[in-house]
């Protein structure tokens, strides 16, 4: 009796344990689902992360370049800008030097030339007293003299004008790297506001996954005694079912002895019956045959 | 100097044809004074100058058109002068050639 008790405790205890593990299991059904959906939002997050990271590089990268680009224009405009001054000072000293050489000259080259081939004219053709001829000559030689000045002063005209071609053209190309420069800054400027969006969207996006992740963490760590538990009843179960299955049997085998004892005293009553002469009925006839035939098989 | 040099060329080129003239005015002189003489020895019966007189007359036309000039002493003193002015320019322009 305080076996079969027993037994109806352990079964008790069992459909207890067996009842609390149905409630651990669905508490752990739901946390997987939520590590499961935790984890799908960081992945996805870390996938922007990644995908915002590696626009952020490219964006850097390339406002990098146009920085450069910027630079390396902005150092060929400054030679440039110095080339025009250089230029510029040439003029102012070529203009200088024009004007003091235009008085020494007292006249254009075009004038001077005509008075001179005049005078050569008269010098070379020309019959004239001597004092004349040679008062002539001085001064043809002094013309002479002024058309070098003012062809030098031609010259020095011709290159200044070539120098204010050159400075047009300088002034075109500084203009022209101005705008290069503008442009190419802009867009760098563009290039790093747009960085700056993107690396503080990528931060915003990273601390969202590392909350996903903490939480995620978090979620593991819950789960973990209810795992715990679980593997703790799954021992105390399988441990119970051990025990109900020895009590059931050693239930059996007491039944079996209690049935073989019940036998071999019917058996005996019988026998003896049937010794002393007694009437027998025909079940009592049937265990002594089956008896015999169980001492003949023993 | 190559100036002075062609200046001095020029005065070589005046000077020549200043001799020139004065050669020319110098002959034409003479022709007239031959003429003359041959004039008075025709006149005086002498006919074997009338050949030397008409060689003599075409002479001095042909001088006449190439020279122009009423011949006097003045203009040969003219031309004369000429020409001693351009010998004296001469001088200083090769002068002054040869120094400079």
């Amino acid at each position: 009796m305080a076996k079969e008790s027993k037994a109806d405790q352990l079964v008790e205890n069992f459909e207890e344990d067996v009842s609390k593990l149905k409630g651990l299991f669905s508490k752990e059904e739901k946390f997987w689902s939520e590590i499961k959906r935790l984890k799908a939002e960081r992945n996805k997050l870390n996938i922007q992360v990644k995908e915002l990271s590696s626009k952020g590089k490219r964006l850097r990268s390339e406002r990098d370049k146009l920085n450069e680009k910027v630079a390396l224009l902005k150092k060929k405009r400054s030679e440039v800008i110095q080339k025009i001054k250089q230029l510029r000072d040439a003029v102012r000293s070529s203009a200088s030097e024009k004007k003091t050489l235009s008085k020494d000259a007292g006249g254009v080259s075009d004038k001077i030339a005509f008075r001179l081939n005049k005078n050569l004219g008269r010098l070379l053709c020309e019959e004239m007293p001597l004092e004349k001829e040679r008062k002539l000559f001085e001064d043809t030689l002094a013309l002479f003299q002024k058309l070098d000045i003012a062809v030098k002063v031609d010259e020095l005209q011709s290159s200044i004008l070539s120098k204010y071609s050159e400075i047009a053209v300088l002034e075109h190309q500084v203009n022209t790297l101005s705008d290069e420069i503008r442009s190419n800054a802009g867009e760098a400027e563009e290039k790093h506001m747009e960085s700056l969006k993107v690396y503080s969207e990528l931060d915003s996006v990273r601390k969202k996954s590392d909350e996903f992740h903490k939480s995620l963490v978090s979620k593991y760590e819950e789960l973990k005694p209810i795992r715990d538990k679980i593997s703790s009843l799954k021992d105390d179960l399988k441990s119970t079912e051990d025990e109900i299955n020895v009590v059931h049997s050693m239930a059996a085998k007491s039944r079996e002895i209690s049935i073989s004892k019940k036998r071999a005293e019917r058996i005996l009553e019988a026998k003896q019956k049937f010794k002393d002469g007694k009437r027998i009925s025909f079940d009592d006839f049937k265990v002594i045959i089956e008896s015999d035939g169980m001492s003949s098989e023993n | 100097m190559q100036l002075c040099g062609s200046i001095a060329e020029k005065h070589e080129r005046f000077l020549s044809k200043y001799k020139q003239e004065l050669n020319s005015l110098e002959r034409i002189l003479v022709l007239q004074e031959e003429i003359d003489q041959v004039n008075h020895w025709i006149n005086s019966g002498k006919q074997a100058y009338v050949e030397k007189r008409a060689k003599a007359l075409a002479e001095l036309e042909e001088l006449k058109k190439t020279a122009g000039k009423k011949v006097s002493a003045r203009n040969l003193d003219a031309v004369r002068q000429k020409i001693k002015d351009r010998e004296s320019s001469l001088v200083y322009w090769r002068g002054r050639a040869k120094g400079m």
